[in-house]
C-alpha cells in the first residue's frame, strides 16, 4: 500500500537532506519528488536519487543557479500582475458594450 | 497595432533575464574557461525554462528584434555543447558512489533532450512562417539534435551529416 503523497514528500525530503549534509553539495530539482510505495525495498535516498531528475552540485554552483532561476521566476510573476492591474485598468475606463449604442457606437 | 495586443511585460522577461544570463553570465565564464561558473546559470536557465514556456509564447522580442531572438537560440545552444564537452570533474557534477553513481551526465542529457525537441516545436509552430516572411534563417535550438532534424530550411540542411561536438572548445565570441 502506498504511503500518502505528503508522507512520500516528506521522507524523501528527509532523505535529500541527509545527502545533501552527506556529501556537502547542493541538489539542484528538475522534477518534483515522486510519492514513495511503502512497500518500495529501495531506501528513501534511493528512491529520492532514482525518482527525480537532479543534479548535486557545489553549494555555490547551485545557489547560484537557484538564483538565476527564481528571478525569472518573479518576473514572471510581476509581468502578469502588471498585466492583469493594467487589464483591469482598462476595463474600468473602457465603457462596457452593453453601455454603447448598436448602430453607432457611441 | 500588432504590439497592443501583446503581453509587453513579458519582453523584460526576454531582454532582462534571459539574454544577458546566457550572452553575459554563461559565455563570459566559459570563455574564461570557469566551467562551473558557466554552469549555473547555464542551469539556472534550464530550471527556469521547464516549468514555464511564456517567456517563449508571449512575448514578441522576434518582432522588434529578430536576430537577437534568434541568436539566444545559437548562444543557448553553443553554451550547452561546450559544457557538455567538458568533463564531469570538471563541471562538478560527479555523482556520489553508489546505486546510481555516474548517471547526472545521462540525465541531464535526457532532460535536454526533451526540453530541445519541445521548444523546437514551440519555434516551429510559430515563428518559423515569420522568419521565412522575412527572409531569414528560423530559430532552433541546437545542443544535441542535428540541423535539419526540426524542419527548417536554411543553409545548415546542406550539412546534415555534421557530427555534434564532443571535444573541449574553443573560447566562444562574446
Amino acid at each position: 500500500m502506498a504511503a500518502s503523497l505528503e508522507e512520500a514528500n516528506e521522507r524523501l525530503a528527509g532523505a535529500m537532506d541527509a545527502l545533501q549534509r552527506r556529501e556537502g553539495k547542493t541538489m539542484l530539482l528538475f522534477s518534483e519528488p515522486a510519492a514513495m510505495p511503502a512497500s518500495s525495498a529501495l531506501s528513501a535516498a534511493d528512491w529520492a536519487l532514482m525518482n527525480t531528475t537532479h543534479v548535486l552540485l557545489d553549494n555555490a554552483v547551485a545557489k547560484e543557479a537557484s538564483r538565476i532561476a527564481d528571478a525569472m521566476h518573479l518576473a514572471v510573476e510581476e509581468a502578469q500582475e502588471k498585466q492583469k492591474h493594467e487589464t483591469e485598468l482598462a476595463n474600468v475606463r473602457t465603457p462596457s458594450a452593453a453601455t454603447l449604442c448598436v448602430r453607432c457606437g457611441v | 497595432m500588432l504590439t497592443a495586443f501583446a503581453p509587453p511585460h513579458l519582453q523584460e522577461l526576454f531582454l532582462d533575464h534571459l539574454i544577458p544570463t546566457v550572452q553575459q553570465l554563461a559565455l563570459s565564464a566559459l570563455n574564461a574557461g570557469e566551467w562551473r561558473k558557466a554552469l549555473a546559470p547555464a542551469l539556472g536557465v534550464l530550471q527556469f525554462v521547464l516549468l514555464e514556456d511564456c517567456w517563449l509564447t508571449d512575448q514578441l522580442v522576434h518582432l522588434s528584434q529578430p536576430v537577437l531572438f534568434r541568436t539566444f537560440f545559437c548562444t543557448l545552444s553553443e553554451v550547452w555543447k561546450a559544457l557538455l564537452a567538458q568533463s564531469d570533474e570538471d563541471l562538478g557534477i560527479e555523482e556520489p558512489d553508489g546505486l546510481f553513481a555516474g548517471t547526472y551526465r545521462s540525465r541531464l542529457i535526457a532532460v535536454l533532450e526533451e526540453w530541445e525537441e519541445e521548444t523546437n516545436l514551440i519555434l516551429t509552430q510559430r515563428f518559423d512562417s515569420f522568419f521565412r516572411r522575412i527572409g531569414q534563417d528560423v530559430p532552433r535550438l541546437r545542443i544535441l539534435s542535428l540541423p535539419g532534424s526540426s524542419g527548417e530550411s536554411s543553409s545548415e540542411d546542406e550539412a546534415p551529416d555534421k557530427e555534434p561536438e564532443t571535444q573541449p572548445r574553443t573560447p566562444l565570441k562574446t
